[in-house]
């Protein structure tokens, strides 16, 4: 299932034409998304996204993201791991603690492929709100509201930021804080 | 046993070491909250239940894959919250976390009725898989889809499929992540489906229209009606 340039190409142009003029009612910003042939690659060129690169790296799940299987992730920029209270991010982040940073990594990792004009479509035909299941402990509710689109409500619900990058057989979204647990 | 459910001290272990070319047994402290015969000891992992991460999804103890031929298999009584250790304060009463593995406690007898290996801590590369090698075995269709097909060391458990070395049973990586939903001709499409999200290889072919829905899991993809929203077949991806 690996997915070659050409496709990518493809893809994208459809993905482009289907924001289409209507691009600015959706959370997303009029930049084009971004390609890559793996997710390694594509976080490496993100920039932003270097602390969730290692977080995937320890957390061994670097094969099974380039992969058969098909992914859309929803990775936290570098910001939301720094502005982490530092004993949870020491705690996170301990090799003895590894589970838990798959747990947290696991929540945020949402099973196909699921493109900006995917969601776009899914959240107009359902009045602003979609469930995405995760390959973590609890679905995900996505809400749009005006041109934000939240992981979730409150104060401490995650934000997508800009465009996704297609990488490989996944979608990779940013997102500005992690996935608080489930209280 | 202990009352308290925090007491967790040190037993000795016995592992296998080698040095100088020789191999020999020797002792080594692992921290465990089992009381037996007028001490703490270390048991072996006994495996019995369901990973956490397949009892949340009430689909029993096998791969999803294989998941649909069992009826209605209700586990949830060994949920287990990944989430309970992040922060402090925030366990599950039913569960506790020590090196690698999460415990199911009896919280009436406080006494540890089964273990499990977790993904990252147990079951994490380099280390070597912790049931007999024919546990957690993977359907030919995943064996397929995750690797080149039956025998080639691909093992399930805990929501993710590895590759494990046949020979030495050292687990060498993480070839997937799956979410355990279960789905069923007949029967709505589980939660958190809202979303297209065919992968890009398919989706010419599985295009929603308005005869047809698809949706993608787990290496399948499902057909749903969409007028009654049912699951109306279930479509492989390998052969």
């Amino acid at each position: 299932m690996r997915v070659g340039t050409a496709s990518i190409a493809i893809v994208m142009a459809l993905m482009v034409g289907a924001c289409g003029d209507k691009a600015s009612d959706t959370a997303q910003s009029n930049e084009a998304s971004t390609s890559a042939d793996t997710l390694a690659e594509a976080l490496g060129n993100a920039g932003d996204l270097s602390i969730s690169a290692k977080m995937i790296e320890t957390a061994q799940l670097g094969t099974a993201l380039e992969g058969a299987d098909s992914y859309t992730v929803f990775l936290p920029v570098d910001s939301a791991w720094t502005s982490l209270d530092t004993a949870e991010r020491q705690a996170i982040e301990s090799a003895e603690n590894r589970p838990q940073l798959v747990a947290v990594l696991r929540q945020h990792i949402a099973p196909g492929y699921v493109l900006a004009a995917d969601l776009k479509n899914g959240l107009a035909a359902k009045d602003g709100t979609v469930t995405l299941a995760t390959m973590g402990t609890t679905p995900i509710k996505l809400r749009r509201n005006g041109e934000v689109i939240s992981l979730g409500t409150g104060s401490e619900a995650p934000r997508i930021v800009g465009q996704p990058i297609v990488a490989g057989n996944n979608v990779v979204y940013r997102i500005d804080k992690l996935i608080p647990p489930p209280s | 046993m202990r009352t308290d459910r925090k007491d967790v001290r040190k037993a000795q272990k016995d592992v296998v070491v080698s040095e100088g070319g020789n191999e020999f047994r020797r002792g080594e402290n692992v921290r465990v909250r089992m009381y037996e015969n007028g001490r703490y000891a270390w048991r072996e992992p006994s495996f019995q239940g369901c990973p956490p991460g397949l009892a949340k999804k009430n689909n029993g103890c096998i791969p999803p894959g294989q998941a649909r031929k069992i009826a209605d298999f209700n586990q949830q009584e060994t949920r287990w919250l990944r989430y309970s250790n992040w922060f402090d304060g925030n366990r599950s009463n039913d569960w506790l976390y020590d090196q690698g593995y999460a415990y199911r406690v009896n919280s009436s007898t406080n006494l540890v009725q089964s273990i499990f290996p977790l993904l990252g801590g147990a079951l994490a590369g380099g280390n070597a898989w912790p049931q007999s090698s024919t546990d957690y075995q993977v359907s030919p269709y995943y064996a397929n889809f995750y690797g080149s097909g039956t025998n080639d060391g691909l093992r399930y458990a805990d929501g993710a499929m590895f590759r494990v070395n046949p020979e030495t049973q050292i687990i060498g990586s993480i070839v997937g992540l799956l979410s355990g939903d279960s789905w069923n001709v007949g029967a709505p499409a589980p939660q958190g489906y809202d979303l297209y999200n065919i992968p890009n290889d398919y989706r010419s072919q599985y295009a929603d229209s308005d005869d047809s829905a698809y949706r993608y899991n787990d290496g399948y993809v499902y057909e749903i009606d969409p007028t009654t929203q049912l699951v109306r077949k279930i479509i492989e991806l390998v052969l």
